[in-house]
């Protein structure tokens, strides 16, 4: 399962390294944004990825800031999956604690509100 | 006292969806994973096998969505990517 979503990543890694997505008119949207017009919690990240394919991370923090903790977030849990495997011990996982997903939850719903407010303060969360 | 092993909240897996693709079923799975580790600390372990397949259903839902609509939207606009990519590429 995971190898397959690996894979599948770094096989696009090229794609988004060549072709800026905020540039090319016909690059893929976000379904979401096409059909309801509003602003999804991802919206802005294939333009991040872009600039960080290109070590420009204060691009990437402007159009999506969610986009880097999201990846350091990922790339601790496979790695703490990976030295279980090697070490066969179990480590205690912080994505298996009681408030963890509660809080990931609270994060993206007002990260998700705030960016759609259309008001200067707000303004820096949008994409 | 036995407790039966923490079943799997697919945490990562809803996270994945959110960011990716399906905005509402993302929060679905995110939803159900606090869901299972909140029944699991209070010692439910029924409620947290179920809310277990829920996070995961709604999670694989959200990304099968998203990846059909990626290949519905290649289908249709595909040559129309590519020839806008060739024109706009960094070649």
């Amino acid at each position: 399962m995971y190898i397959i979503i690996g894979a599948l990543l770094i096989s696009i890694i090229p794609l988004y390294y060549f072709y800026d997505p905020g540039n090319v008119t016909n690059f893929p949207k976000c379904p979401f944004y096409t059909i309801t017009g509003f602003l999804c919690t991802g919206c802005g990240s294939q333009r991040a990825l872009h600039d960080l394919l290109h070590l420009n991370i204060i691009g990437a923090f402007k159009h999506n800031m969610l986009f880097i903790p999201t990846l350091i977030l990922l790339s601790y849990y496979l790695g703490l999956k990976l030295l279980e495997k090697l070490n066969g011990k179990n480590y205690k996982n912080y994505f298996d604690r009681t408030k963890t997903p509660r809080i990931i939850l609270y994060v993206v719903l007002i990260f998700t509100i705030m960016r759609n407010i259309n008001v200067s303060p707000f303004n820096v969360f949008a994409p | 006292m036995n407790q039966p092993q923490k079943p799997n909240n697919y945490l990562v897996l809803a996270i994945i969806c959110t960011v990716c693709c399906c905005l509402p079923a993302g929060i679905v799975g995110i939803v159900y994973s606090s869901k299972v580790n909140e029944t699991y600390a209070n010692g439910d372990y029924e409620a947290a096998e179920k809310a277990s397949k829920n996070a995961k259903l709604w999670s694989i839902i959200g990304l099968s969505t998203g990846v059909i609509v990626l290949i519905l939207y290649f289908l249709i606009f595909g040559f129309a990517v590519f020839a806008s990519a060739m024109e706009n590429g960094g070649f």
